[in-house]
């Protein structure tokens, strides 16, 4: 069955290996919901977290493939729903301060002043999705969004790990 | 111990230290200082006619000897004419080594002259993609790229070197041992996979063996026999598998696939398991995936993690070392084994065996048995490989090799023009044995400028084009499958041969009939430059079986 799946993979932290990392998706005409690149705790490593939506057999076709590569150490693949997600979205806008207040009250989010009116809030994606929806009302200058990155549950089901 | 040299010169001492013997190439601009350093080494360059067969001959001297071949080219337009050559090795996971120049680093992004992304567009089709950015790092790409190319599920690997590097003087140290984290070429199989595979095996009523170019490779062959001969159940291959067990032997039946024999096709099919050793399951091999993997048991020995289930889910997967691997199946099924002499599947298996073997199928066919001839003269050792289309499924069907890495084809790419640089790369690894390269016309039109090679650099080869002046198998599928609406398929007048092969100072002979064939290619065989035999042959003759794509094995036009 097709749903949200997210890969956790530790990679050389080097020029070239998100390419490589990228293009066994876009050679199967996948289109990555998210990336998430970080440095690991690990001197030259760092973790990619990718978003695709997919069955188990691409899944676990596409786990393989990307543990083939050899600048990739480790390679983790859990649905979304085995892991604990969050987001984080930072909006620059134009418009009431108090009406924005009022709006990151609702969500837990964090108004920010410095020279501009800057919203940020960390969260479940889907929380995100609302929230950004709900920003359209407000003078948009500039949204980011960093796509999701996540931790596997303690008790997530059907994860596959490849290497080390 | 460090020496103060030049980029390019490490770069040929770490080709000295891995013992290369021969670099196939074509220099230029970002590869002249590069060539500058291999003047002062013994190491022999042989110059191509076209980037694409200097990474076929460096490829066929792989596939011949087992070791890496290596290639080279310039920036550029080198770079992409040895594409091809090297998606061929890829496919067929052949250890070749590509050393391309690179414009200097500050040109490197800016479209430079002859300047062109080489990292980026071989990326998908290496193991790996090495570019030093200074002198001191050539030795470890250098050592590391022979490691990768050599280890696990062998590869090609690119050196991508930018001009300046190979200038740059420095100290320079050659390590003498690389690690590259990340990569575990070696992976021992699981004792439980292989105890679960035996047992599936035991209690199986018609198992069959499947061996692919991984069983060649790794030159597991005699296991493979010797487990045959135990249990009393045939050996079929691939195309890439051929060779791997000598296709005389009684438990032989010859390759399955689009082209394979009807008897292992069948065999296969009504099979209730398959020991696949070093093989994919590729599409070609299989054909209808789903009506091949039905109501039995599949097992797959394999060196490469990602080839499991990759193609059949609910496969056993066994990974590992191939040698290892076999050696345990064949003590635990010795361990349990009751023996199986005549069983009914062995009967099966004689009776197809010896009805079909050397059943030709079609009339009038002239291009098997010319085939069949060039065994007949050949060594067992001597070696053959092939172009692409009709000529390439008869010698599939036809040529029964005898020996691991006597039989060279571009099984996974089919890359027409492939055949004749290969033979001349497998020529240069044996000098001592015969290579005959089994073309057709429209292939040997792809890459007959390397007769320029095989003369200038004194490396004769055999080339047999089985002359239809068409391109035969685009033909065959518009006569069969297109309903008799040929377009594009015809060669209309092809170049007088024998004169071509002259011009470049080889030899060449247009043939009239089998006998005349046999003289002339024990001619060749002795002949000191290369010899072209010109076989004219229908334009209307069809290869059978023949399984249509789409199709089952089972579902064989004869
Ligand atoms: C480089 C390349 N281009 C095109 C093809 C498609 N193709 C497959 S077989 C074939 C015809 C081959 O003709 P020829 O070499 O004369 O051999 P024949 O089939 O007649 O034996 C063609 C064009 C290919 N395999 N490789």
């Amino acid at each position: 069955m097709k749903k949200e799946r997210v890969f956790f993979i530790t990679v050389a932290d080097k020029p070239g290996v998100l390419f490589k990392i990228t293009n066994i998706f876009r050679r199967r005409n996948f289109n990555i919901e998210s990336v998430t690149v970080g440095k690991t705790l690990v001197k030259g490593e760092s973790q990619i977290v990718i978003v695709i939506n997919a069955d188990d057999e691409e899944a676990d076709s596409f786990a393989r493939m990307v543990k083939k590569l050899i600048d990739v150490y480790e390679v983790i693949e859990a649905p979304k729903e085995s892991c604990y997600a969050q987001e984080l979205l930072l909006a620059k806008l134009d418009g009431e301060h108090e009406e924005l207040e009022k709006l990151a009250k609702k969500y837990g989010a964090e108004v920010v002043e410095n020279g501009s009116l800057i919203i940020k809030y960390a969260g479940e994606p889907s929380n995100v999705e609302m929230l950004a929806e709900e920003l359209t009302r407000f003078k948009i200058i500039h949204i980011s969004r960093t796509g999701i990155t996540a931790v596997v549950k303690e008790d997530g089901k059907d994860i596959l790990r490849f290497g080390r | 111990m460090a020496s103060y040299i030049s980029g390019a010169q490490a770069l040929v001492r770490a080709l000295e230290k891995e013992k290369v013997e021969v670099i196939f190439g074509i220099p230029g601009g970002a590869t002249l200082t590069f060539y500058d350093a291999l003047k002062d080494s013994s190491i022999r360059h042989v110059l191509a006619r076209h980037e694409q067969s200097a990474a076929h001959m460096a490829d066929g001297y792989a596939r011949a000897s087992g070791k890496v071949g290596v290639c080279t080219a310039t920036s550029g337009p080198g770079a992409t004419n040895l594409l091809t050559g090297i998606a061929t090795a890829y496919l067929d996971s052949s250890p070749v080594v590509a050393i391309t120049g690179q414009v200097a680093k500050d040109y490197i992004g800016k479209d430079a002259f002859q300047e062109i992304d080489t990292v980026g567009i071989y990326t998908p089709v290496v193991k790996y993609a090495f570019q030093p950015l200074s002198a001191a790092e050539i030795p470890f790409d250098v050592k590391a790229a022979f490691y990768i190319a050599s280890t696990g599920r062998q590869g090609p690997v690119l050196i991508d070197v930018p001009k300046d590097v190979q200038i740059e003087k420095a100290e320079i140290d050659f390590p003498e041992k690389v690690e590259i984290k990340g990569y575990r070429p070696y992976i021992s199989p699981h004792p439980e996979a292989v105890r679960e595979a035996a047992k599936l095996i035991i209690q199986a009523q018609k198992p069959i063996i499947l061996v692919g170019g991984g069983a060649v490779k790794s030159g597991v062959g005699p296991k493979v026999v010797e487990l045959a001969e135990m249990l009393m159940i045939p050996v079929a291959s691939t195309l890439m598998g051929k060779g791997a067990i000598p296709e005389n032997h009684f438990l032989a039946v010859g390759p399955i696939g689009m082209h394979g024999t009807y008897h292992a096709n069948t065999l296969i099919m009504e099979s209730d398991l398959v020991i696949g050793i070093g093989v994919r399951f590729s599409d070609r091999t299989t054909m209808d995936i789903k009506e091949f993997s039905k109501d039995k048991i599949i097992l797959h020995f394999d060196i490469d993690p990602t080839e499991a289930r990759k193609n059949i889910l609910n496969e056993l997967p066994v990974i590992g070392d191939l040698n290892e691997s076999v050696s345990m199946l064949v003590s635990e099924i010795r361990k349990m084994m009751p023996y199986t002499k005549d069983s009914p599947w062995y009967k099966r298996v004689k009776e197809l065996k010896e009805y079909y073997e050397d059943k030709i199928f079609g009339e009038n066919v002239m291009s098997p048995l010319v085939i069949k001839k060039i065994r007949e003269v050949l060594h067992p050792d001597d070696i053959v490989t092939t172009e692409v289309g009709q000529a390439q499924a008869w010698a599939e069907l036809f040529y029964k090799a005898l020996a691991p890495r006597t039989f060279i084809t571009s099984g996974g790419l089919g890359t027409m023009g492939f055949g004749f640089p290969a033979a001349i790369g497998a020529k240069v690894a044996k000098f001592d044995k015969t290579v005959v390269d089994i073309a057709g016309d429209g292939s040997f039109l792809m890459t007959s400028n390397s007769l320029a090679t095989s003369v200038s650099e004194g490396i004769p080869v055999v080339v047999v084009i089985l002359n239809n002046s068409v391109l035969g198998m685009i033909a065959q599928w518009q006569r069969i499958v297109y309903n008799n609406r040929y377009i594009a398929s015809s060669l209309g007048e092809t170049p007088n041969f024998p004169a071509l092969a002259k011009a470049y100072g080889a030899e060449g002979v247009r043939v009239n009939g089998l006998e005349d064939f046999e003289k002339y290619l024990k001619e060749a065989i002795k002949s000191e430059v290369t010899y072209v035999i010109d076989v004219p042959i229908s334009p209307e003759e069809n290869v059978f079986p023949f399984v249509p794509a789409g199709k089952s094995l089972k579902e064989m036009i004869v």
